[in-house]
Protein backbone atom coordinates (compact mmCIF):
# COMPACT_ATOMS: atom_id res chain seq x y z
CA UNK A 1 0.00 0.00 0.00
CA UNK A 2 1.62 3.47 -1.02
CA UNK A 3 2.01 6.24 1.63
CA UNK A 4 -0.67 8.40 -0.21
CA UNK A 5 -3.39 5.41 0.71
CA UNK A 6 -2.48 5.48 3.84
CA UNK A 7 -2.75 8.99 4.46
CA UNK A 8 -6.05 8.73 2.41
CA UNK A 9 -7.75 5.80 4.62
CA UNK A 10 -6.45 7.59 7.94
CA UNK A 11 -8.29 11.04 6.76
CA UNK A 12 -11.24 9.25 6.20
CA UNK A 13 -11.34 7.03 9.51
CA UNK A 14 -10.58 10.29 11.04
CA UNK A 15 -13.25 12.25 9.65
CA UNK A 16 -15.62 9.21 9.99
CA UNK A 17 -15.42 9.65 13.86
CA UNK A 18 -15.15 13.42 13.77
CA UNK A 19 -18.71 13.45 12.52
CA UNK A 20 -19.69 11.42 15.57
CA UNK A 21 -17.79 14.33 17.76
CA UNK A 22 -19.76 17.12 15.65
CA UNK A 23 -23.32 15.78 16.42
CA UNK A 24 -22.41 15.26 20.16
CA UNK A 25 -20.65 18.55 20.66
CA UNK A 26 -21.62 20.70 17.76
CA UNK A 27 -25.22 19.82 17.79
CA UNK A 28 -26.21 18.54 21.76
CA UNK A 29 -23.28 20.69 23.27
CA UNK A 30 -21.85 17.51 25.25
CA UNK A 31 -18.08 17.25 25.67
CA UNK A 32 -17.13 13.69 26.11
CA UNK A 33 -13.56 12.67 25.91
CA UNK A 34 -13.75 9.08 25.47
CA UNK A 35 -14.28 9.16 21.77
CA UNK A 36 -11.02 7.32 21.02
CA UNK A 37 -12.02 4.60 23.54
CA UNK A 38 -15.41 4.05 21.79
CA UNK A 39 -13.13 4.05 18.74
CA UNK A 40 -10.89 1.74 20.81
CA UNK A 41 -13.84 -0.49 21.71
CA UNK A 42 -15.04 -0.83 17.78
CA UNK A 43 -11.44 -1.77 16.60
CA UNK A 44 -11.19 -4.25 19.29
CA UNK A 45 -14.33 -5.87 19.19
CA UNK A 46 -14.00 -5.93 15.29
CA UNK A 47 -10.09 -7.32 15.74
CA UNK A 48 -11.17 -9.61 18.67
CA UNK A 49 -14.47 -11.07 15.87
CA UNK A 50 -12.07 -11.54 13.22
CA UNK A 51 -8.78 -12.75 14.84
CA UNK A 52 -10.66 -15.07 17.22
CA UNK A 53 -14.18 -16.11 15.67
CA UNK A 54 -13.26 -15.86 12.15
CA UNK A 55 -15.58 -13.21 11.08
CA UNK A 56 -15.10 -11.61 7.59
CA UNK A 57 -14.87 -8.17 7.23
CA UNK A 58 -18.62 -6.31 6.99
CA UNK A 59 -19.63 -8.90 9.86
CA UNK A 60 -16.56 -7.98 12.21
CA UNK A 61 -17.13 -4.63 11.07
CA UNK A 62 -20.89 -4.52 12.63
CA UNK A 63 -19.49 -6.50 15.40
CA UNK A 64 -17.33 -3.02 16.40
CA UNK A 65 -20.47 -0.74 16.07
CA UNK A 66 -22.81 -2.47 18.23
CA UNK A 67 -20.09 -2.93 20.63
CA UNK A 68 -19.56 0.77 20.64
CA UNK A 69 -23.20 1.22 20.87
CA UNK A 70 -23.90 -0.68 23.67
CA UNK A 71 -20.69 1.05 25.34
CA UNK A 72 -22.08 4.00 25.27
CA UNK A 73 -25.09 2.98 27.01
CA UNK A 74 -23.37 1.66 29.57
CA UNK A 75 -21.32 4.95 30.02
CA UNK A 76 -24.57 7.01 29.44
CA UNK A 77 -26.91 5.60 31.17
CA UNK A 78 -25.64 6.71 34.74
CA UNK A 79 -24.09 9.99 34.13
CA UNK A 80 -26.24 11.62 30.99
CA UNK A 81 -29.07 12.71 33.63
CA UNK A 82 -26.20 14.67 35.58
CA UNK A 83 -24.91 17.70 35.00
CA UNK A 84 -23.07 18.24 31.64
CA UNK A 85 -19.82 18.17 33.65
CA UNK A 86 -20.58 14.76 35.26
CA UNK A 87 -20.70 13.12 32.14
CA UNK A 88 -17.63 14.61 30.40
CA UNK A 89 -15.74 13.21 33.84
CA UNK A 90 -17.68 9.71 33.30
CA UNK A 91 -16.25 9.79 29.86
CA UNK A 92 -12.87 10.11 31.31
CA UNK A 93 -13.50 7.72 33.42
CA UNK A 94 -14.49 5.31 30.52
CA UNK A 95 -11.03 6.21 28.60
CA UNK A 96 -9.12 5.22 31.61
CA UNK A 97 -10.75 2.05 32.25
CA UNK A 98 -10.94 0.93 28.74
CA UNK A 99 -7.10 1.55 28.39
CA UNK A 100 -6.78 -0.37 31.80
CA UNK A 101 -8.75 -3.11 30.54
CA UNK A 102 -6.86 -3.55 27.36
CA UNK A 103 -3.74 -3.53 28.63
CA UNK A 104 -4.39 -6.23 31.07
CA UNK A 105 -6.79 -8.40 29.37
CA UNK A 106 -4.37 -11.53 27.46
CA UNK A 107 -7.29 -11.93 25.95
CA UNK A 108 -6.83 -8.32 23.77
CA UNK A 109 -3.21 -8.79 24.03
CA UNK A 110 -2.40 -6.94 26.52
CA UNK A 111 -0.22 -3.87 26.18
CA UNK A 112 1.72 -5.82 23.32
CA UNK A 113 -1.27 -5.13 21.56
CA UNK A 114 -3.52 -7.84 19.51
CA UNK A 115 -1.56 -8.46 16.30
CA UNK A 116 -2.65 -10.80 13.35
CA UNK A 117 -5.70 -8.79 12.43
CA UNK A 118 -6.66 -9.28 8.46
CA UNK A 119 -5.33 -6.23 6.06
CA UNK A 120 -8.22 -5.56 4.27
CA UNK A 121 -9.49 -1.71 4.60
CA UNK A 122 -8.57 -0.26 1.35
CA UNK A 123 -9.68 3.53 -0.08
CA UNK A 124 -12.59 2.65 -1.76
CA UNK A 125 -14.23 1.15 1.57
CA UNK A 126 -13.47 4.22 3.51
CA UNK A 127 -14.55 6.46 1.03
CA UNK A 128 -18.12 4.40 1.03
CA UNK A 129 -18.27 4.48 4.57
CA UNK A 130 -17.25 8.43 4.75
CA UNK A 131 -20.09 8.84 2.01
CA UNK A 132 -22.62 7.54 4.26
CA UNK A 133 -21.83 8.83 7.15
CA UNK A 134 -22.19 12.56 5.79
CA UNK A 135 -25.16 12.01 4.02
CA UNK A 136 -26.92 9.70 7.75
CA UNK A 137 -25.45 12.74 9.85
CA UNK A 138 -26.59 15.53 7.57
CA UNK A 139 -30.21 14.15 7.46
CA UNK A 140 -29.74 13.59 11.56
CA UNK A 141 -28.96 17.34 11.38
CA UNK A 142 -32.11 18.21 9.92
CA UNK A 143 -34.44 16.02 11.15
CA UNK A 144 -36.73 16.18 14.45
CA UNK A 145 -34.10 14.49 16.28
CA UNK A 146 -31.27 16.79 15.42
CA UNK A 147 -33.75 19.68 16.46
CA UNK A 148 -34.07 17.82 19.47
CA UNK A 149 -30.66 17.75 20.16
CA UNK A 150 -29.97 21.63 19.27
CA UNK A 151 -32.92 22.64 21.84
CA UNK A 152 -31.44 21.11 24.19
CA UNK A 153 -28.22 22.52 23.77
CA UNK A 154 -29.74 26.36 23.62
CA UNK A 155 -32.21 25.58 26.61
CA UNK A 156 -32.96 22.38 28.02
CA UNK A 157 -35.69 23.45 30.32
CA UNK A 158 -37.89 24.92 27.17
CA UNK A 159 -36.79 22.02 25.40
CA UNK A 160 -38.46 19.78 27.94
CA UNK A 161 -41.82 21.68 27.73
CA UNK A 162 -42.18 21.07 24.53
CA UNK A 163 -41.98 17.55 24.87
CA UNK A 164 -38.82 16.63 24.33
CA UNK A 165 -36.85 13.45 26.46
CA UNK A 166 -33.60 15.87 27.52
CA UNK A 167 -32.35 12.68 28.82
CA UNK A 168 -32.96 10.37 25.57
CA UNK A 169 -32.13 13.07 22.85
CA UNK A 170 -28.65 13.05 24.27
CA UNK A 171 -28.50 9.40 25.01
CA UNK A 172 -29.23 9.07 21.20
CA UNK A 173 -26.32 11.62 20.23
CA UNK A 174 -24.24 9.97 22.13
CA UNK A 175 -24.68 6.83 20.88
CA UNK A 176 -24.83 7.81 17.54
CA UNK A 177 -21.22 9.34 18.00
CA UNK A 178 -20.26 6.46 19.63
CA UNK A 179 -21.61 3.92 16.99
CA UNK A 180 -19.48 6.26 14.47
CA UNK A 181 -16.39 6.01 16.44
CA UNK A 182 -16.88 2.61 16.39
CA UNK A 183 -16.71 2.04 12.99
CA UNK A 184 -13.96 4.31 12.54
CA UNK A 185 -12.23 1.93 15.11
CA UNK A 186 -13.05 -1.45 13.18
CA UNK A 187 -12.03 0.14 9.91
CA UNK A 188 -8.72 1.33 11.44
CA UNK A 189 -8.21 -2.59 12.96
CA UNK A 190 -8.86 -3.63 9.57
CA UNK A 191 -6.63 -1.00 8.25
CA UNK A 192 -3.45 -1.55 10.69
CA UNK A 193 -3.97 -5.45 10.84
CA UNK A 194 -2.72 -4.53 14.59
CA UNK A 195 -3.86 -2.63 18.03
CA UNK A 196 -2.16 -1.40 20.47
CA UNK A 197 -3.75 0.23 23.96
CA UNK A 198 -1.75 3.72 23.49
CA UNK A 199 -3.40 4.48 20.19
CA UNK A 200 -6.36 5.39 21.94
CA UNK A 201 -6.14 7.58 24.90
CA UNK A 202 -7.39 10.50 25.89
CA UNK A 203 -5.22 12.94 23.90
CA UNK A 204 -6.39 11.40 20.69
CA UNK A 205 -9.94 11.77 22.18
CA UNK A 206 -9.20 15.60 22.78
CA UNK A 207 -7.49 15.69 19.22
CA UNK A 208 -11.24 15.22 17.92
CA UNK A 209 -12.68 17.81 20.11
CA UNK A 210 -9.91 20.55 19.05
CA UNK A 211 -10.92 19.58 15.09
CA UNK A 212 -14.44 19.78 15.42
CA UNK A 213 -14.43 23.14 17.66
CA UNK A 214 -11.24 24.41 14.90
CA UNK A 215 -14.05 23.80 11.82
CA UNK A 216 -16.94 25.63 13.68
CA UNK A 217 -19.17 23.61 16.02
CA UNK A 218 -22.08 24.74 14.49
CA UNK A 219 -20.86 22.78 10.97
CA UNK A 220 -21.06 19.43 9.79
CA UNK A 221 -18.83 20.80 6.86
CA UNK A 222 -16.07 22.72 9.02
CA UNK A 223 -16.28 19.61 11.30
CA UNK A 224 -15.01 17.28 7.91
CA UNK A 225 -13.19 19.90 6.36
CA UNK A 226 -10.99 20.79 9.85
CA UNK A 227 -10.84 16.51 10.16
CA UNK A 228 -9.47 16.04 6.85
CA UNK A 229 -7.32 19.10 7.12
CA UNK A 230 -5.57 18.46 10.08
CA UNK A 231 -5.08 14.69 9.35
CA UNK A 232 -3.95 15.01 6.55
CA UNK A 233 -1.06 18.03 7.83
CA UNK A 234 -0.48 15.43 10.56
CA UNK A 235 0.50 12.88 8.47
CA UNK A 236 2.46 15.27 6.26
CA UNK A 237 4.71 15.79 9.21
CA UNK A 238 5.14 12.44 10.64
CA UNK A 239 8.69 13.20 11.31
CA UNK A 240 7.71 15.98 13.70
CA UNK A 241 5.13 13.81 16.13
CA UNK A 242 6.37 15.04 19.12
CA UNK A 243 5.29 18.70 18.05
CA UNK A 244 1.53 17.44 17.30
CA UNK A 245 0.06 18.40 20.80
CA UNK A 246 1.70 21.75 20.59
CA UNK A 247 0.53 22.41 17.02
CA UNK A 248 -2.76 21.70 18.10
CA UNK A 249 -2.59 23.87 21.60
CA UNK A 250 -1.62 27.03 19.34
CA UNK A 251 -4.57 25.37 16.75
CA UNK A 252 -7.27 26.28 20.04
CA UNK A 253 -5.25 29.07 20.94
CA UNK A 254 -5.10 31.18 17.38
CA UNK A 255 -8.85 29.78 17.30
CA UNK A 256 -10.18 31.18 20.00
CA UNK A 257 -7.91 34.76 19.43
CA UNK A 258 -9.21 35.04 15.72
CA UNK A 259 -12.09 33.16 14.89
CA UNK A 260 -14.07 32.28 18.08
CA UNK A 261 -16.83 30.31 16.37
CA UNK A 262 -14.09 28.14 14.01
CA UNK A 263 -12.98 28.23 10.37
CA UNK A 264 -16.87 27.76 9.19
CA UNK A 265 -18.88 29.38 12.13
CA UNK A 266 -22.16 27.49 11.27
CA UNK A 267 -22.06 28.37 7.67
CA UNK A 268 -22.65 24.77 5.55
CA UNK A 269 -21.73 23.99 2.17
CA UNK A 270 -25.23 23.25 0.23
CA UNK A 271 -26.23 21.45 -3.39
CA UNK A 272 -28.91 23.56 -4.98
CA UNK A 273 -31.36 22.71 -2.00
CA UNK A 274 -32.35 24.94 1.15
CA UNK A 275 -30.27 24.58 3.85
CA UNK A 276 -30.70 25.85 7.42
CA UNK A 277 -27.66 25.84 9.32
CA UNK A 278 -28.07 26.34 12.80
CA UNK A 279 -25.67 28.92 14.23
CA UNK A 280 -22.98 27.54 16.66
CA UNK A 281 -23.35 27.61 20.31
CA UNK A 282 -22.54 30.97 21.03
CA UNK A 283 -18.61 30.54 20.93
CA UNK A 284 -15.84 30.90 22.24
CA UNK A 285 -18.30 30.55 25.51
CA UNK A 286 -19.16 27.28 24.36
CA UNK A 287 -16.38 25.15 25.73
CA UNK A 288 -17.05 26.77 28.74
CA UNK A 289 -20.62 26.28 28.26
CA UNK A 290 -20.02 22.71 28.71
CA UNK A 291 -19.77 22.46 32.09
CA UNK A 292 -22.26 24.95 32.38
CA UNK A 293 -26.04 23.58 33.23
CA UNK B 1 -75.00 19.11 34.00
CA UNK B 2 -71.36 20.81 34.24
CA UNK B 3 -68.65 19.50 32.29
CA UNK B 4 -65.51 18.14 34.58
CA UNK B 5 -62.63 20.66 34.41
CA UNK B 6 -60.18 20.05 31.61
CA UNK B 7 -57.40 21.11 34.71
CA UNK B 8 -57.95 20.08 38.71
CA UNK B 9 -55.31 21.45 41.11
CA UNK B 10 -55.93 19.81 43.97
CA UNK B 11 -54.68 20.30 47.75
CA UNK B 12 -51.82 21.47 46.27
CA UNK B 13 -48.39 22.86 48.54
CA UNK B 14 -44.43 23.65 47.76
CA UNK B 15 -41.91 24.71 49.56
CA UNK B 16 -38.75 26.47 49.14
CA UNK B 17 -36.76 25.52 52.43
CA UNK B 18 -38.60 27.58 54.74
CA UNK B 19 -40.77 29.85 52.25
CA UNK B 20 -44.54 27.80 51.41
CA UNK B 21 -44.46 28.87 47.63
CA UNK B 22 -47.68 27.57 47.16
CA UNK B 23 -49.82 26.22 50.33
CA UNK B 24 -52.98 24.07 50.17
CA UNK B 25 -53.93 25.24 46.57
CA UNK B 26 -57.07 24.19 44.76
CA UNK B 27 -58.84 25.63 41.69
CA UNK B 28 -60.12 23.74 38.26
CA UNK B 29 -59.34 25.17 34.78
CA UNK B 30 -63.14 24.65 32.36
CA UNK B 31 -62.69 23.32 28.83
CA UNK B 32 -62.48 26.53 26.68
CA UNK B 33 -62.39 29.12 29.45
CA UNK B 34 -59.69 31.85 30.35
CA UNK B 35 -58.48 31.91 33.83
CA UNK B 36 -56.44 35.12 35.23
CA UNK B 37 -54.42 33.93 37.99
CA UNK B 38 -53.26 37.47 39.66
CA UNK B 39 -51.74 38.64 43.02
CA UNK B 40 -48.82 40.38 44.08
CA UNK B 41 -45.45 39.86 43.86
CA UNK B 42 -44.15 36.89 45.29
CA UNK B 43 -47.51 35.36 45.79
CA UNK B 44 -46.70 32.22 43.94
CA UNK B 45 -48.47 32.15 40.40
CA UNK B 46 -45.37 31.67 38.53
CA UNK B 47 -44.94 28.34 40.73
CA UNK B 48 -48.24 27.25 40.49
CA UNK B 49 -47.22 27.30 35.86
CA UNK B 50 -44.08 25.69 36.88
CA UNK B 51 -46.39 23.21 39.09
CA UNK B 52 -48.63 22.06 36.45
CA UNK B 53 -46.02 21.87 33.88
CA UNK B 54 -43.76 19.82 36.04
CA UNK B 55 -40.92 21.88 35.77
CA UNK B 56 -40.42 21.95 39.25
CA UNK B 57 -42.32 18.53 41.62
CA UNK B 58 -44.92 19.13 43.75
CA UNK B 59 -44.29 18.13 47.63
CA UNK B 60 -48.40 17.22 48.33
CA UNK B 61 -51.58 17.18 46.65
CA UNK B 62 -52.01 16.13 42.94
CA UNK B 63 -52.42 17.87 39.69
CA UNK B 64 -54.63 15.94 37.18
CA UNK B 65 -55.04 16.98 33.33
CA UNK B 66 -58.20 15.37 31.98
CA UNK B 67 -58.53 12.89 34.80
CA UNK B 68 -54.22 12.42 34.19
CA UNK B 69 -52.38 12.36 37.59
CA UNK B 70 -49.31 14.49 36.26
CA UNK B 71 -47.55 13.38 39.64
CA UNK B 72 -44.86 11.54 38.63
CA UNK B 73 -44.18 13.07 34.75
CA UNK B 74 -41.40 14.52 33.69
CA UNK B 75 -42.08 18.01 31.98
CA UNK B 76 -42.02 16.46 28.52
CA UNK B 77 -44.07 13.98 29.74
CA UNK B 78 -46.78 16.42 30.96
CA UNK B 79 -46.18 18.00 27.30
CA UNK B 80 -47.75 14.96 25.72
CA UNK B 81 -50.62 15.56 27.99
CA UNK B 82 -51.57 18.64 25.46
CA UNK B 83 -49.90 21.06 27.88
CA UNK B 84 -48.43 23.93 26.43
CA UNK B 85 -46.28 27.31 28.40
CA UNK B 86 -44.49 30.33 27.85
CA UNK B 87 -41.74 31.59 30.15
CA UNK B 88 -41.68 35.46 32.04
CA UNK B 89 -38.58 35.48 30.96
CA UNK B 90 -37.93 34.95 27.29
CA UNK B 91 -36.65 31.07 25.73
CA UNK B 92 -36.05 31.19 22.47
CA UNK B 93 -33.40 28.63 21.08
CA UNK B 94 -30.23 30.69 20.39
CA UNK B 95 -29.07 30.56 16.76
CA UNK B 96 -32.01 29.23 15.66
CA UNK B 97 -34.16 31.28 12.86
CA UNK B 98 -37.53 31.84 13.87
CA UNK B 99 -38.98 29.28 11.20
CA UNK B 100 -36.07 26.75 13.14
CA UNK B 101 -37.44 27.68 16.53
CA UNK B 102 -41.04 27.10 15.55
CA UNK B 103 -40.40 23.76 14.03
CA UNK B 104 -38.17 23.15 17.01
CA UNK B 105 -41.20 23.43 19.30
CA UNK B 106 -43.23 21.52 17.36
CA UNK B 107 -41.44 18.30 18.89
CA UNK B 108 -44.73 16.37 19.43
CA UNK B 109 -46.24 16.79 16.24
CA UNK B 110 -43.49 15.42 13.84
CA UNK B 111 -43.75 11.93 13.97
CA UNK B 112 -41.24 9.60 12.28
CA UNK B 113 -38.56 7.37 13.45
CA UNK B 114 -35.24 7.87 13.97
CA UNK B 115 -34.39 5.52 11.16
CA UNK B 116 -36.70 7.26 8.83
CA UNK B 117 -34.91 10.75 9.49
CA UNK B 118 -31.58 9.25 9.65
CA UNK B 119 -32.39 7.84 5.58
CA UNK B 120 -34.44 10.90 5.18
CA UNK B 121 -36.95 8.59 4.23
CA UNK B 122 -40.32 9.95 2.57
CA UNK B 123 -42.14 9.70 5.46
CA UNK B 124 -39.33 11.59 7.27
CA UNK B 125 -40.09 14.35 4.30
CA UNK B 126 -43.62 14.01 3.96
CA UNK B 127 -43.65 15.02 7.83
CA UNK B 128 -41.26 17.99 7.62
CA UNK B 129 -43.12 19.53 4.82
CA UNK B 130 -46.62 19.04 7.05
CA UNK B 131 -44.69 21.09 9.92
CA UNK B 132 -42.91 23.86 8.10
CA UNK B 133 -46.51 24.61 6.70
CA UNK B 134 -48.17 24.62 10.13
CA UNK B 135 -45.44 26.87 11.78
CA UNK B 136 -45.73 28.87 8.45
CA UNK B 137 -49.39 29.24 9.25
CA UNK B 138 -49.02 30.23 12.95
CA UNK B 139 -46.08 32.51 12.58
CA UNK B 140 -48.73 34.41 9.75
CA UNK B 141 -51.64 34.63 12.20
CA UNK B 142 -49.08 36.14 14.37
CA UNK B 143 -47.32 38.47 11.95
CA UNK B 144 -43.91 36.87 11.91
CA UNK B 145 -44.42 35.02 8.65
CA UNK B 146 -41.84 37.63 7.45
CA UNK B 147 -39.27 37.26 9.89
CA UNK B 148 -39.00 33.44 9.53
CA UNK B 149 -35.42 33.15 8.10
CA UNK B 150 -34.04 35.68 10.98
CA UNK B 151 -32.18 34.85 13.41
CA UNK B 152 -34.81 34.98 16.05
CA UNK B 153 -32.90 36.90 18.69
CA UNK B 154 -32.15 39.57 16.48
CA UNK B 155 -36.28 40.29 16.73
CA UNK B 156 -37.19 43.14 19.05
CA UNK B 157 -38.67 42.43 22.41
CA UNK B 158 -41.74 42.38 21.16
CA UNK B 159 -41.65 40.32 18.50
CA UNK B 160 -39.78 37.46 21.12
CA UNK B 161 -42.53 37.15 22.96
CA UNK B 162 -45.23 36.78 20.21
CA UNK B 163 -42.72 33.50 18.92
CA UNK B 164 -42.75 32.11 22.23
CA UNK B 165 -46.97 31.62 21.87
CA UNK B 166 -46.26 30.67 18.40
CA UNK B 167 -44.14 27.67 19.69
CA UNK B 168 -46.41 26.86 22.38
CA UNK B 169 -49.19 26.77 19.90
CA UNK B 170 -47.31 24.81 17.34
CA UNK B 171 -47.20 22.05 19.86
CA UNK B 172 -51.19 21.32 19.55
CA UNK B 173 -51.82 22.59 23.01
CA UNK B 174 -55.48 21.84 24.58
CA UNK B 175 -54.30 24.12 27.39
CA UNK B 176 -52.28 27.23 27.06
CA UNK B 177 -50.36 28.67 30.56
CA UNK B 178 -49.16 32.09 29.39
CA UNK B 179 -46.47 33.63 32.44
CA UNK B 180 -47.14 37.16 32.09
CA UNK B 181 -47.50 37.64 28.35
CA UNK B 182 -47.50 41.36 28.03
CA UNK B 183 -44.73 42.37 30.34
CA UNK B 184 -42.65 44.95 28.72
CA UNK B 185 -45.23 45.53 26.34
CA UNK B 186 -46.50 48.84 25.24
CA UNK B 187 -50.37 49.15 25.77
CA UNK B 188 -50.58 49.27 21.51
CA UNK B 189 -49.03 45.72 21.82
CA UNK B 190 -50.67 44.60 25.01
CA UNK B 191 -53.88 45.04 22.88
CA UNK B 192 -52.98 43.30 19.41
CA UNK B 193 -51.57 40.39 21.99
CA UNK B 194 -55.20 40.15 23.99
CA UNK B 195 -56.97 40.10 20.41
CA UNK B 196 -54.32 37.23 19.08
CA UNK B 197 -54.89 35.31 22.28
CA UNK B 198 -58.56 35.19 21.97
CA UNK B 199 -57.86 34.62 18.75
CA UNK B 200 -55.92 31.59 18.97
CA UNK B 201 -57.99 30.32 21.16
CA UNK B 202 -61.00 30.30 19.33
CA UNK B 203 -59.07 28.95 16.65
CA UNK B 204 -57.65 25.93 18.42
CA UNK B 205 -60.09 25.31 21.33
CA UNK B 206 -57.86 26.17 24.14
CA UNK B 207 -58.57 26.19 27.81
CA UNK B 208 -56.01 29.07 28.69
CA UNK B 209 -54.50 30.29 32.48
CA UNK B 210 -52.53 33.77 32.07
CA UNK B 211 -50.78 35.37 34.73
CA UNK B 212 -50.40 39.14 34.29
CA UNK B 213 -49.72 42.15 36.09
CA UNK B 214 -51.60 44.62 33.63
CA UNK B 215 -55.40 44.15 34.95
CA UNK B 216 -56.62 46.19 31.69
CA UNK B 217 -55.13 42.56 30.21
CA UNK B 218 -56.91 40.71 32.51
CA UNK B 219 -60.13 42.34 32.83
CA UNK B 220 -60.42 42.28 29.17
CA UNK B 221 -59.09 38.36 28.23
CA UNK B 222 -60.60 36.36 31.57
CA UNK B 223 -63.86 34.24 32.25
CA UNK B 224 -62.66 33.44 35.77
CA UNK B 225 -59.87 34.92 38.06
CA UNK B 226 -58.08 33.19 41.11
CA UNK B 227 -56.55 36.29 43.17
CA UNK B 228 -53.25 34.79 45.02
CA UNK B 229 -51.64 35.84 47.80
CA UNK B 230 -48.61 34.43 50.07
CA UNK B 231 -49.22 31.33 48.16
CA UNK B 232 -52.60 30.65 49.53
CA UNK B 233 -55.79 31.16 47.15
CA UNK B 234 -57.12 34.69 48.29
CA UNK B 235 -60.31 34.76 46.54
CA UNK B 236 -62.34 33.32 42.93
CA UNK B 237 -64.60 35.05 40.65
CA UNK B 238 -65.58 37.00 38.20
CA UNK B 239 -63.08 40.01 37.47
CA UNK B 240 -65.62 42.19 38.28
CA UNK B 241 -66.72 40.20 41.76
CA UNK B 242 -62.97 40.20 42.68
CA UNK B 243 -62.23 43.73 42.14
CA UNK B 244 -64.12 44.91 44.63
CA UNK B 245 -63.64 42.17 47.25
CA UNK B 246 -61.82 44.13 50.72
CA UNK B 247 -59.08 41.10 51.12
CA UNK B 248 -58.00 41.98 47.24
CA UNK B 249 -57.83 45.51 48.23
CA UNK B 250 -56.35 44.86 51.12
CA UNK B 251 -52.92 42.69 49.69
CA UNK B 252 -53.05 44.85 46.79
CA UNK B 253 -53.08 48.41 48.81
CA UNK B 254 -52.28 47.49 52.05
CA UNK B 255 -53.99 47.82 55.41
CA UNK B 256 -56.01 51.09 55.40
Amino acid sequence: MSFLEGVLILTGIVAIVAQGVYVLTGLTGLFSLGQASFMAVGAYSAGIANLRFGLGFIPSLCVGVVAALLASFVVGAPSLKLKKTYFSLATIAFGYGVESVLNVSTWTGGSIGLIGVANITRVWHVAIALGLVLWVVRNFKLSRYGRACVSVRTDETAAQVYGVNAFATKQMAFSLAAALAGLGGGLYAFYLGYLSPDMFGIPVSSEYLVMVFFGGLGSQTGAFAASVLLTALMEMLRTAAEWRVILYCLIILITLMFRPTGLFGSWELSFGRRRNGSAPPDSPGALAGGARK
Amino acid sequence: MKAAPVLVVDNVSKAFGGVRAVDSLCMDLNKGEVLGLIGPNGAGKTTVLNLISSVTRIDSGDIRINGTSTRNLPPHGVARLGIARTFQEIHLFKGLTVLENAKAAGHLSVRYSLFDGLASLPRSRREEAKIEHTCMDILRMFGLHGDAGKDASSLPYGRQKLLEIVKALVTEPSILLLDEPAAGLNTEESNELRDLVKEAQKRFSLSIIVIEHTMEFIASISDRVVVMNFGKKLVEGTWDEVRCDPEVLRCYLGED
